[in-house]
């Protein structure tokens, strides 16, 4: 699945994404900086888990594609964070934001997740 | 509920046992007319004679009210006591024997009636209305035969029907002045914009000081309508349309409140709204939304027919049916085949039922084969979504609206309930004339600050974009004032994080003296509210899209929890962390699996045992990458990689920030799809119009912010030939999938197979028990009131650390105000449904609320035209002038289309979520003459665009 995943990205990326890939760069710092405040200790793994999780395909793609090419504009935590979004490995989840149900995993009933808004 | 014998085409009348339930346990037993009968202590004669199927004559009293002891037509006999006391206002007692007939009680209530049928118009039940007044009725029960005075006396028949109100009328001929109506404002609404003037025979009821009540402070939402027992007061439709022959028990379509609602039709008219008692979220009340503003449903603008068009500058073109879903399947699967997979997508719609989002959702997944499907909650509520799982193991409210009448401090953040959740701020309101607490933290003096009866023991005005600091600060004096309540994290909670989260929260820089240079906030002010809702008793938070839609909307949600949790407010009635939900069904939504990263059931699509129970049920394979969210679709559309997009019931135009960024992402798409009642603002830059159906026509459930199920009954046809369900069915269809339902509850019980929280779902456990709380599983077979009670759903709760930081946007020489948005009590979201009603007389324009002094600052007058500026773009509106807004702050509403608001507002959003940061945004407001050229440029590309070409002749 991982690998799968790591050819996804490969094709993702395309051109025509200045403003995109602004934005981007502008988000992947607001989750850094949070995660940075929120747990010093791992908020590398954290950021990186958010982005796996939470990010489609072709933004992942040029997050990545950016950071290859000198990653300008990246804070720290982000920039270790991308690093890890660029092999194909999966991360273990570090918040229970992204730990979701498992099929099956519902044996008292109790396992509520929800995204409501 | 019962029929009405009378009635047979089946009118939903519920009984009325004249006072409401006793909530004393103890039974006490008593006789009436000579039968045993047995109720709870507190109990009134008359209640206990009603549920023991004797049904005392009554005008001034309904179970709805207090008992008020007016009318005296109920009155009785019992053994042992002197005189006829009134049985509304009379407790039972322990071996009572009541007599409820008699000659001499028979020959008062017959006085009684008689005096008050000589003045009151002879021809009453003539009209359409005469079927309300139940004077009649009871004057029958009585055994009243005829009238001795003539109608010769001094009378009111004369006196003037006050129309102003656009929904009902108040003809004083046929009040009997019971205090019905003034009770339901004061008791329930809570408004106390009735009473009763002059005394006497002079006695009338009068709105506020004698005015029309259009002009007063009524705000419609109908109590006094229902309450009224002589249709003195009653609905203009009842004369329009004539009196009801059928109905239906359904629930509304507007906010998150989800009352339910008898509707009342004649023929495929309806005529009335009337709010169900037994409806749990609202128990018979309502607001002037859901009970009078349903006529957007024949509204002369509605489409009926698909349209198609090459290029959204062409007019529409009327076509089949069958044309526009081919041409609709053909188009995507052309988009997919040029761009690729993963270059169309779906919004689906909070408005509309869980099964239609369902089956939109699954469109995507199953048909379209990616997982590019979002919702409004994208905007509003997402933040609630990943803060509250991260804490508590799950995003729903942690009570159910019941909860409140066991809470003694109410803390208010980032909501204005009065104006976004009405009939849920009633039942609050009463709470708060009960004695409860309540703090409100909030930029503006929202009307619960002070409010007739209530004021708040504290209000917190912050700047706009400083909750976490408030909140954090608020910590702070939990942790260093020695307020936590241990046992309950000790046993509850996780140590280590709660050790690390006291640590940060204790700090210095955390104190509310340090903080009150970023909040604006009276550190004492601060303190004390920390303290009331630490020590005051059962605490409970309800917060809004105040808290949500900042850049740290979701750090604000789990300081929200951390505060809960720290002292120990969760897990029993009266407490807990409640997010007021904005629209009807946006909590379903979210259930059914409308996130792009996310199944129903709220399981993550790259989870393979989750793939694969859906792939098996659908016979498709599912995406295992997550999928775009809304801003994300409009930048890659930007980009050229986005081309397609289904959107159902939704206005992402005018209802998404940064107009001209959505606008861009739309006009980039070559094919976008709206399936909606009126060609909305989105539609502007559509290619296929497919009409929508309204909730009176169809079957389906909505889900309530307390995650309350609830049934949405048919009582006529689409107008447009099918219900969106079907319409979703047949692209589907077109698309390849085979798709067979006959009816929505086949689509529910499909979702309760895959949802293990609604497992115990279907149509008929929903009509059985009324409405159903999620989760409903075998543990759970009635549903869920309250969460997280012995345990949290993520096993031990997790506090977070809290650290504020302040947003990107921020104010400067050139944008030296900030802006926020927000809602009104008459106007519904975008206003579309709610613009098409007669509303308007409460709001037809939005206005810009500004201080007095900022006002002065601009040589700004009230009702002057402003330009309202950001870095995002420039709009124009008029002012008003009013202190409710603190210095520096300007406040509008997003409710017209011709002020669009959101062309200001900025892509700045949430760090977790990408909910767009609405509630701040730094603007200049100067003097104007009117619209600029944008909003003049938009105008035009909108009436141009909304063209529709003249139908051929037939052959």
């Amino acid at each position: 699945m991982t690998a799968e995943r790591g050819q996804d990205l490969a094709a993702g990326g395309t051109a025509r994404s200045g403003h995109t890939l602004e934005r981007l760069v502008y988000m992947a710092n607001q989750i850094a900086r949070e995660f940075g405040n929120q747990r010093p200790g791992d908020s590398v793994e954290a950021t990186w888990d958010h982005l796996w999780h939470f990010w489609d395909p072709r933004m992942r793609a040029l997050i990545v594609s950016h950071w290859q090419s000198g990653g300008e504009g990246l804070v720290d935590i982000a920039r270790a964070a991308v690093a890890k979004l660029a092999s194909p490995q999966a991360p273990e989840p570090q918040t229970k934001a992204t730990e979701f149900n498992r099929a099956g995993d519902h044996e008292d009933g109790r396992d509520l997740m929800s995204d409501a808004g | 509920m019962t029929l009405d014998p009378d009635s047979p085409s089946g009118l939903i009348v519920e009984p009325d046992h004249g006072t409401p339930a006793s909530p004393l346990a103890p039974a006490v037993t008593l006789t009436i007319d000579g039968k045993h009968v047995s109720v709870p202590a507190g109990t009134s004669i008359m209640r206990a004679a009603s549920l023991a199927g004797t049904d005392i004559p009554k005008l001034c009293a309904t179970d709805m009210l207090k008992a008020f002891g007016s009318c005296r037509v109920c009155l009785v006999e019992i053994e042992g006591r002197a005189g006829t006391p009134a049985s509304c206002t009379t407790p039972v007692a322990e071996g009572m024997a009541v007599r409820t007939r008699s000659d001499r009680i028979d020959r008062v209530r017959r006085g009684v009636m008689e005096l008050y049928l000589s003045d009151h118009p002879e021809n009453c039940r003539d009209d359409a209305a005469g079927r309300d007044c139940s004077l009649h009725d009871v004057a029958e029960q009585v055994g009243l035969t005829e009238v001795r005075y003539g109608t010769g006396g001094r009378n009111h028949l004369a006196a003037p029907i006050d129309d102003s109100n656009p929904y009902f009328l108040f003809d004083p001929a046929k009040c009997i002045v019971c205090s019905r109506c003034v009770r339901a404002c004061d008791e329930i609404q809570g408004t106390f914009a009735l009473t009763i003037g002059g005394r006497g025979f002079a006695s009338h009821v009068s709105a506020s000081q004698e005015q029309p009540f259009l002009a007063s402070e009524c705000v419609s939402c109908g109590a006094c309508v229902q309450a009224c027992p002589t249709s003195s007061l009653v609905e203009k439709r009842v004369f329009e349309v004539g009196e009801p022959e059928r109905s239906a028990v359904t629930t509304c379509a507007y906010c998150g409140v989800g009352c339910a609602f008898k509707v009342e039709m004649r023929g495929e008219d309806v005529v009335r709204m009337v709010p169900w008692k037994d409806g749990k979220a609202n128990h018979g009340h309502s607001c002037v939304k859901g009970r009078f503003a349903w006529g957007y449903a024949n509204h002369k603008e509605r489409i009926l027919n698909p349209m198609i068009r090459g290029s959204i500058d062409e007019p529409w073109r009327e076509v089949s049916w069958d044309e526009a879903i081919a041409h609709t399947a053909s188009e995507f699967r052309r988009l997919q085949a040029k761009y690729g997979t993963r270059a169309v997508g779906g919004i689906t719609s909070s408005r509309c039922t869980n099964e239609e989002t369902f089956l939109v959702q699954k469109l995507v997944r199953a048909g379209f084969g990616n997982n590019n499907v979002d919702t409004c909650a994208r905007v509003c509520h997402s933040p609630t979504g990943y803060g509250l799982k991260t804490t508590f193991g799950t995003s729903a409210g942690t009570q159910d609206f019941d909860s409140v009448e066991q809470s003694d401090v109410i803390v208010v953040i980032g909501a204005n309930p009065t104006d976004a959740h009405p009939v849920f701020a009633s039942r609050m309101k009463q709470k708060l004339r009960q004695g409860a607490r309540l703090i409100v933290i909030d930029p503006r003096r929202i009307d619960l600050v002070r409010t007739p009866h209530v004021e708040a023991d504290y209000h917190l005005p912050l700047k706009p974009g400083t909750n976490v600091a408030v909140l954090t600060a608020m910590a702070h004096v939990v942790v260093t004032e020695g307020l936590v309540d241990e046992a309950f994290v000790r046993e509850r909670c996780e140590l280590d994080d709660f050790r690390e989260w006291a640590e940060f929260a204790a700090r210095p820089e955390h104190s509310p003296e340090a903080m009150e240079r970023y909040t604006g906030v009276a550190p004492a002010d601060l303190r004390g509210a920390a303290r009331l809702y630490t020590t005051g008793g059962n605490a409970a938070i309800y917060y809004g899209l105040g808290v949500t839609e900042h850049s740290q909307g979701t750090t604000a949600v789990m300081a929200i929890a951390n505060l809960a949790m720290a002292t120990g407010n969760i897990g029993r009635p009266g407490v807990g962390v409640n997010p007021l939900r904005g629209q009807n069904n946006v909590q379903g939504s979210c259930d059914m699996g409308s996130f792009p990263h996310e199944l129903s059931g709220y399981r993550h699509v790259s989870d393979p045992a989750a793939r694969d129970m859906f792939e098996r049920l659908w016979g498709s394979p599912i995406d295992r990458e997550p999928g775009l969210r809304i801003p994300n679709m409009l930048d890659a559309a930007v980009d050229g990689v986005f081309k397609g997009l289904y959107v159902q019931g939704e206005d992402i135009l005018q209802s998404d920030p940064n107009t001209r960024h959505v606008a861009a992402g739309l006009a980039a798409m070559e094919c976008v799809v709206v399936h909606d009642l009126f060609l909305n603002e989105t539609a502007n830059y559509a290619h296929v119009f497919l009409p929508g159906s309204t909730f009176l026509e169809k079957d389906g459930t909505f889900t309530n912010a307390e995650r309350r199920i609830q049934l949405v009954r048919k009582v006529i046809e689409p107008r447009c030939l099918y219900a969106d369900w079907e319409a979703t069915q047949l692209l589907a269809r077109a698309l390849g999938l085979d798709w067979n339902y006959t009816h929505p509850s086949q689509v529910m019980d499909e979702i309760a197979a895959v949802t293990p929280t609604f497992s115990g779902v279907s149509f008929a456990r929903l009509d059985a028990l009324g409405s159903i709380q999620w989760p409903c599983n075998d543990k759970a077979p009635e549903g869920t009131p309250v969460m997280h009670v012995d345990h949290f759903v993520r096993g031990r709760g997790k506090f977070v650390i809290t650290e504020y930081v302040p947003t990107d946007e921020k104010i400067g020489p050139r944008y030296p105000l900030l802006l926020t948005t927000g809602r009104i009590l008459s106007q519904y979201n975008v206003g579309a449904q709610t613009r098409r009603t007669d509303n308007v007389v409460w709001h037809d324009e939005d206005l810009l609320e500004i201080h007095p002094n900022d006002a002065e600052d601009r040589g700004i007058g009230d009702g002057d035209w402003v330009k309202l500026a950001s870095r995002a773009g420039e709009t124009s509106l008029r002012a008003k002038v009013t202190a409710r807004v603190a210095p520096g702050v300007v406040y509008t509403t997003f409710h017209h289309p011709d002020t669009q608001a959101n062309v200001v507002t900025t892509e700045y959003s949430d760090w977790a979520t990408n909910c767009p940061e609405y509630k701040v945004t730094a603007v200049q407001v100067s003097p104007s003459n009117g619209p600029t050229d944008w909003q003049e440029a938009y105008e035009a590309q909108a009436s141009h665009s909304r063209r529709i070409a003249a139908s051929e002749a037939a052959e």
